[in-house]
């Protein structure tokens, strides 16, 4: 009697395992599948531009513009900002301790492991948020997420991260909702003028939208932080997300937000396989 | 005599017809209420409008001002943004999926 319980026990223990192997396995397939929709859709928009070529956001499908901006990356408006960021993250704490501690690699070419999703506590971690998280534990006040140092940092981490490509995993059940959240905020039409971050970034990429051509979604997160030609200064990509939703007169939600998060989240998965590439300039 | 009747008709249409139109303090009050309920309901699906909140605070300041009409008209207008921004956060749970490439 004993050994039958024992077998029962152990078949269902297997079963068990099996069936969340399949869920595991069903949520990577989707996964895949998403991101091979979303490469198709570019590829079929514009034929002509090879994939490895999006990282270059609108200069990859605007040639007018990408000989402007390739004039201005011979000198790029974002050295300064490089430099001050290597000095701050090599400056020590006050504690005597340091940035490159609280990174695998010491902080070095590490921006295309970033957003990842932490299995521990549950929540999409950004390369800003880790900073941040980084200097609160070591007894220093937390930066600001729009522009300054703690975006200066993060563009240098970019700039010592500079070719590797994204490589953003889905590791397990509580990561894919965390996915889908940001992809239903990157499909749903928000504010007053009912526009969703696809509408600009996949129907009206490379059509005029009032003066402006919008950059194509695909790998648009490559290139963060980057200086804004409008901003007149370096910026982070939650800075860039605000101001897209208040275009369309939908109040933003605060940078390093958990919506925030899963939209960079969804948008880096999308970008897996091309290269870090920030900072850079944009219009 | 015709550009009498004009002025006339138009004085007595006006006095007929306000007791019927305006709203009371107390309907603007319960409006803005309203509208600020449903804003918050947007805010919470994570659909507000940039414009509503403004339109609540202003239709406040004319109602404590006793600018009955402007309270009035700002707070429909408020109500109708919070609502249309609720109706955009279901439409978005039920149908976002279909926006997706195929």
């Amino acid at each position: 009697m004993k050994k039958i319980l024992l077998s029962v026990m152990a078949l269902s223990a297997l079963l068990t395992a099996l069936i969340s192997c399949g869920v595991e396995e069903d949520f990577r397939e989707a996964v895949q599948a998403d991101s091979d929709t979303f490469r198709a859709y570019f590829a079929k928009r514009f034929s002509q531009v090879a994939f490895a070529d999006y990282k270059n956001g609108i200069y990859a499908i605007d040639s007018d513009s990408r000989d402007q901006w390739l004039e201005i990356e011979e000198f790029p408006p974002y050295e300064l900002n490089i430099d001050n960021g290597k000095a701050l993250f090599e400056t020590p704490f006050s504690n005597g301790k340091g940035y490159p501690g609280c990174f695998a690699n010491g902080g070095i070419g590490i921006r295309q492991n970033y957003p990842y999703f932490d299995t521990e506590i549950g929540e999409v971690i950004t390369l800003e948020l880790a900073l941040n998280r980084c200097r609160e534990a070591n007894g220093e006040p937390a930066l600001g997420y729009k522009n300054g140092d703690l975006v200066d940092i993060s563009a240098y981490m970019a700039f010592t991260s500079r070719d590797n490509l994204f490589a953003i995993e889905v590791p397990n059940r509580d990561a894919y909702d965390a996915y889908l959240k940001g992809q239903k905020l990157f499909y749903s039409k928000h504010g007053q003028l009912n526009m969703a971050c696809a509408d600009c970034h996949m129907r009206a990429t490379g059509q005029k939208l009032r003066a402006d051509i919008p950059g194509p979604a695909l790998g648009q997160t490559t290139g963060f932080p980057v200086y804004r030609s409008k901003w007149e200064s370096l910026g982070s990509l939650h800075y860039r997300y605000e101001g897209c939703m208040r275009d369309i007169r939908a109040k933003p939600f605060a940078l390093q937000s958990t919506e925030f998060r899963n939209l960079e989240y969804f948008q880096s998965i999308m970008g897996n396989g091309l290269a870090v590439n920030g900072p850079s300039a944009r219009k | 005599m015709k550009k009498l009747l004009i002025p006339l008709f138009l004085s007595l249409s006006a006095t007929l017809a306000a007791p019927a139109f305006a709203a009371t303090q107390e309907e603007v009050r319960g409006l803005i209420n309203k509208a600020t309920t449903t804003r918050e309901a947007a805010a919470a699906a994570g659909f507000e409008w940039t414009g509503t909140a403004d339109l609540i605070t202003r239709a406040q300041t004319a109602l404590e001002t006793d600018n009955i009409a402007a309270a009035e008209a700002l707070a429909r207008q408020a109500l109708k943004q919070a609502q249309n921004a609720v109706a955009q956060a279901e439409y978005a749970d039920a149908h976002w999926r279909e926006t997706k490439p195929d």
